[in-house]
């Protein structure tokens, strides 16, 4: 315990800016004291802890957190191309966080005895060309039982499959992340601060393309990214659905119609083009047309005219499992309110205001 | 000595001054850690009743004891139990949602009672149980 407690006083000091005799002040100790804590020399009592906790604003349980007991490490990370991330410590500091949450995750998990197994759809079928993609599409569909119809809430379908998704609020140039932990648990990362609804949507599936597609060994990274790219497209919208919204012989498109399908769809006006010039539904001259249309409403039209879809889109499996603890008595609501990180009596006020009977 | 887990209902059943005959007849204590749990709404509250009294715990002896323990429980539910533990005598009172806390209970050899017999053996006024059973409601 000192020495779990004294990391984390130095980290979470050093996080917060403050001086070893900035918080000696906040706390009313020596800077000396300070410096032993951190050094696992002494332990503090639990009342100068309280107020170290309320210094740096976190809450008592913090320092009994022990993240690091989960073995929880990260492989297989993929960044989005052209957002690749060379900043060590924010990787550093994202790994963090995804394995905090994930840490929390299993407390809540084995607490429930809930366990939900992640099994690639998509395991042994090797993507070598573009029309692998679409079947491929089709395939985890057909498995997870969708068919062509619109997934209403992306984030829901795949934190249902097993997938996990943390989001995160960074102002650094990158959308999304990938990767498995422990080799057998696929975590996705996204970055709320880059992504309208429909990118969100986009993003996740084409990090669970790093995640459940076997490619080549040829394959370059360019066009693994693009495969990606396409795999989230055919997801969001099959080819067939796409052949019979727009109908046959089209050379002429008009914002209407791509708005009317993205609101239904939850893929973005550019997605859409991308999606029709891909399958092979209009040539390449008209997908220049199409994409200088694009331009034109661009610069012509305001954003409203390009039509928004309406989804919650948010990470929301820690939080029904948190409810259904509260609610089913398997957790006091205060360990509800410590592994989501909230005081007890907002997150009661949160559940009253949900209408959940967990009285 | 009292020991109380649910400082919300505390907190209702002091700004409907029933805490004030309750602590009258008996000494009422709460653990800081458990306090900290809650917002600065209702900690300023409380802070400011002076019949509560918030008791800090011995860290080491805590953070041994607290091992194995349920995992079902908080950090600050089972420091109440430490509390309630550590000062002889002392009896945990507890609230409708505070059941999940019983195992526990029982398993340190804590004394124990649920909090509406705490109520109506230390008030024994009609009007004032029937208004408590009305907080409680709440």
């Amino acid at each position: 315990m000192e020495n779990i407690f004294a990391t984390k006083l130095k980290e979470l000091r050093e996080r917060n800016s403050l001086s070893l005799q900035e918080l000696a002040d906040q706390v009313g100790v020596a800077k000396q004291s300070i410096h032993k804590f951190e050094n696992g020399i002494v332990t503090p009592s639990s009342e100068t802890l309280l107020k170290i906790s309320d210094a740096l604003n976190v809450s008592y349980s913090f320092f009994y957190e022990n993240p690091v007991s989960y073995n929880l490490t990260l492989q297989n990370i993929k960044f989005r191309e052209k957002h690749k991330i060379n900043n060590e410590q924010l990787e550093s500091e994202i790994k963090e966080d995804v394995c905090k949450y994930l840490s929390k995750f299993m407390e809540l998990s084995a607490i429930l005895d809930e366990d939900l197994e992640f099994e690639n759809p998509l395991a042994g079928f090797e993507i070598a060309t573009d029309k692998d993609i679409e079947k491929a599409a089709k395939l985890i569909r057909k498995k997870w039982k969708i068919g062509n119809a619109p997934i209403a809430d992306v984030i829901e379908t795949l934190e249902n499959k097993g997938v996990f998704i943390v989001e995160i609020n960074r102002v650094e140039d990158f959308s999304g992340l990938s990767g498995m932990v422990n080799e057998e648990i696929p975590i996705i990362v996204l970055n709320e601060y880059f992504n309208s609804v429909e990118r969100k949507r986009f993003t996740a599936l084409h990090e669970l393309g790093h995640i459940v597609l076997e490619f080549s060994d040829e394959l370059s990274e360019t066009k693994l990214e693009r495969y990606c790219d396409m795999f989230a497209g055919a997801i969001l919208l099959v080819d067939d659905v796409l052949y019979a919204e727009l109908g046959k012989n089209r050379t002429v498109i008009t914002l209407a119609e791509l708005k009317r399908i993205k609101e239904l769809y939850g893929i973005s006006i550019q997605a859409i083009i991308m999606r029709a010039s891909t399958t092979g539904f209009i040539d390449n001259r008209i997908s220049k047309e199409w994409w200088q249309s694009y331009k034109e409403w661009n610069t012509n039209d305001s954003p409203s005219d390009f039509g928004t879809y309406r989804s919650c889109e948010r990470v929301q499996r820690f939080s029904k499992m948190l409810v259904r603890g509260v609610a089913e008595k398997r957790l006091s609501m205060s360990k509800a309110a410590e592994l989501a990180e909230k005081k007890v009596d907002v997150l009661r006020r949160e559940l009253d205001e949900l209408n959940f009977s967990v009285k | 000595m009292f020991v109380i887990n649910d400082i919300e209902l505390l907190q209702r059943l002091s700004k409907h001054k029933i805490l004030n005959y309750l602590a009258a007849r008996c000494v009422i204590s709460i653990s800081g850690i458990r306090l900290n749990d809650y917002s600065l709404r209702v900690r300023q509250f409380i802070e400011t009743v002076n019949e509560i009294n918030v008791l800090q715990i011995e860290k080491d002896g805590f953070d041994d004891w607290i091992v194995g323990k349920r995992k079902n429980l908080s950090i600050s539910d089972l420091s109440t139990i430490y509390v309630a533990l550590c000062n002889r005598g002392a009896i945990l009172v507890l609230s409708p949602e505070d059941q999940l806390l019983l195992p526990e209970l029982k398993q340190s050899r804590v004394h124990y009672l649920q909090f509406d017999e705490f109520v109506i053996k230390q008030i024994q006024d009609e009007r004032l149980i029937k208004l408590y059973n009305v907080i409680k409601a709440a």
